[in-house]
């Protein structure tokens, strides 16, 4: 309980550290935050586009309107979007939760498949189906997201016509809850499997490498010498042990599967925190910006100390 | 007494890069039952590979294990522990026949309570429950002398000291009182005051048991105050075997001389410790002729020359070698 609320505590100099650098980054962007802000009609009038650089101050330098942007985080308001002059934190509100989804799903992607070919790869070690395994990794690691979405979008709903290339759920569908819960699972497939591709070869890796490493350690020998069956050993003695190794990347991949979304969701055009970001970082939208940002940070913290925890179940020699 | 295991010509060989190194070429030793047998040797003598090839536990490939014979008795049935199917194997090990291995460090698995590690054997050949198999580990651990059986179920092999864990170890092989138990270098990692206590835990629990061990070991002082029966070990080939008695008071081969030489003797005033010259050789190149000519005191031309076969000098006294074949001959002929 002290391990966490001392690891809360450290988050909140990161958080700050984060800020900070990605304010400056923002400003130092080329594009003009005021020249977004207005109409068409109301930038032929330069008096206006001061106006409005007035209003959003930013004609100030760039730290004092970090001091000024941190207050006012602080007490709890995140400003208002320049784009939709909504505020900031209803708009994330509403975006979270399919980032969340997608990540979650991309996650137990990873870790289930992972894991599992993993397993299996390193009980057939040098086979043919190992080998061809290790190819499918090696291939899923190097091929960019964005262009296996496309191939996916492809094959799967212009070739084949089986699931849909756009958006959460089918516009207007109405049925039970479960004709909604699939009509939603159909929309994520495709985009998690495009955002986790990668990291399902990364883990398989691992998981193998780990596994092997474990089938020659002595106490398996033990486990052999004691008269247990092949399946006992595998799942009870190797399994486990095998698992310590990998947990640590559970804290690693989530950075990359928060920052992939961005893309993905942009590909699928998911209502998420990506896209929204995205659409931010192109329109000089600062307020927005600094939230996704933030936001962002926030998940993949929380993730990390997730995954720290779940170390002190897998491997009982790990005290906090 | 009744034989409990006929080993007859046991060789192993690795395999590796499509080369083949022989590592024990023609062992043949039998135990007979709650008897103490002694297989002693250097590093690298193969002793270690024989004592694990007996249970099957040598991965194949690499390791290619032949023999004539394994033939384990056990409740008036025999079974050939070289040829029968795995299946009939795993009912044996951990069961009849049991294993302590040398580095209590590593041996145990680092993510289960040790109670655990004891009580799946006892489910597993006993067909013991939870409750039962518990309470029979706990007395299990009682037996082998920890302080605190109850408690120390639960802990973790991290949390015990080398000899706490060796310990637990001899408490999974005793579980299911083995007619054999295989103590593969048992006290080496540990510290020299634990080393005497595990030893005397192992007499005592053998002498309870009425168990036969097969005592892997380099310490000859050990093999004198334990052991019945003693196989020398050299390069991979039995030297000289014998009764423990007869082979401390009529020992015969140049190697098993230079092992007794080289133990340090509080009695005897000495300047230097002995040691026998030269090292054991690689398995990729074994010497011609006899395997110990280039470092023994007695070579003859011969030696080098012609592999020497194993003679029995006196009942159940086989030796290997040539010179005191001859010498031996002379006297009696």
């Amino acid at each position: 309980m002290r391990y966490i609320i001392k690891r809360l505590l450290t988050m909140i100099p990161m958080l700050l550290g984060i800020s900070l650098i990605s304010y400056c980054l923002m400003n130092l962007a080329p594009g003009d935050a005021a020249t977004m802000y207005l109409n068409p009609e109301e930038l032929k009038n330069p008096v206006s586009i001061e106006a409005v650089r007035e209003k959003l101050q930013l004609d100030k330098p760039v730290m004092v309107r970090y001091v000024a942007w941190l207050k006012e985080v602080l007490r709890g308001n995140w400003g208002y979007s320049y784009l939709s002059r909504q505020p900031v934190i209803k708009e994330i509100g509403a975006r979270i939760t399919p980032t969340i989804q997608l990540s979650i799903t991309a996650l137990l992607l990873e870790m289930l498949l992972g894991v599992g070919l993993g397993v299996y790869c390193a009980k057939h070690q040098y086979k043919i189906s190992d080998h061809a395994l290790s190819l499918f990794a090696f291939v899923g690691m190097s091929m960019p997201s964005f262009w296996f979405g496309i191939l996916l979008i492809l094959f799967f709903t212009l070739q084949l016509g089986w699931l849909p290339s756009m958006g959460l759920v089918t516009v207007g569908l109405k049925g039970s809850w479960h004709v909604i819960l699939l009509d939603r699972l159909r929309h994520m497939i495709m985009p998690a499997i495009a955002l986790s591709f990668a990291g399902i070869g990364s883990w398989m890796r691992y998981q193998r490498a780990s596994f092997l490493d474990v089938m020659e350690q002595d106490y398996i020998r033990t486990a052999r010498s004691k008269g247990l069956k092949e399946s006992v050993i595998t799942w009870r003695h190797t399994f486990r042990n095998s698992c310590i190794p990998v947990v640590t990347m559970l804290g690693g991949s989530l950075p990359g599967l928060v920052s992939g979304s961005f893309v993905i969701e942009n590909m699928f055009g998911i209502p998420g925190l990506g896209r929204y970001g995205t659409m931010a970082v192109l329109n000089r939208d600062y307020p927005v910006i600094m939230a996704v940002t933030l936001f962002s940070s926030i998940l993949v913290m929380a993730g990390m100390l997730l995954s720290d925890l779940l170390y002190v179940l897998v491997d009982p020699r790990i005290q906090y | 007494m009744e034989n409990l295991l006929q080993v007859k010509n046991l060789s192993v060989a690795f395999r590796t890069d499509g080369e083949s190194t022989t590592v024990v070429s023609g062992a043949s030793f039998s135990i007979k039952q709650s008897e103490v047998a002694a297989i002693v040797g250097e590093s690298g003598s193969g002793k270690s590979v024989t004592a694990m090839s007996l249970l099957r536990l040598l991965a194949s490939p690499p390791a290619q294990v032949l023999a004539d014979e394994m033939t384990f008795f056990s409740d008036g049935a025999s079974v050939d522990l070289f040829a029968c199917p795995d299946q009939k194997l795993r009912a044996i090990r951990g069961n009849r026949i049991s294993m302590v291995f040398q580095e209590p460090m590593t041996s145990l698995n680092p993510t289960l309570a040790v109670g655990r590690q004891i009580t799946e054997v006892l489910q597993l050949h006993k067909g013991m429950g939870r409750r039962e198999s518990e309470n029979a580990a706990c007395g299990l651990l009682a037996e082998v002398g920890m302080t605190e059986p109850r408690r120390q179920l639960g802990a973790f092999p991290h949390q015990l000291s080398g000899g706490m864990r060796q310990r637990v170890m001899i408490a999974i092989a005793l579980a299911c009182r083995p007619d054999l138990l295989i103590a593969d270098e048992p006290t080496t990692a540990l510290d020299v005051t634990i080393q005497a206590q595990i030893m005397e835990l192992l007499n005592e629990l053998r002498k309870k048991n009425k168990m036969a061990v097969l005592l892997i070991t380099h310490n000859m002082g050990l093999v004198a105050e334990m052991a019945d029966t003693v196989a020398v070990m050299y390069a991979g080939q039995i030297v000289e075997s014998a009764s423990s008695k007869e082979l401390f008071t009529n020992t015969l081969h140049p190697y098993t001389k230079g092992l007794l030489e080289s133990v340090p003797n509080l009695s005897e005033k000495r300047k230097n410790l002995v040691s026998i010259p030269g090292t054991i050789p690689s398995p990729r190149a074994w010497p011609s002729g006899c395997r110990f000519h280039p470092r023994c005191g007695m070579c003859q031309d011969e030696c080098r020359e012609k592999a020497q076969e194993l003679w029995e000098a006196s009942p159940g006294h086989f030796v290997r070698c040539g010179v005191q074949k001859e010498k031996r001959g002379g006297d009696i002929g």
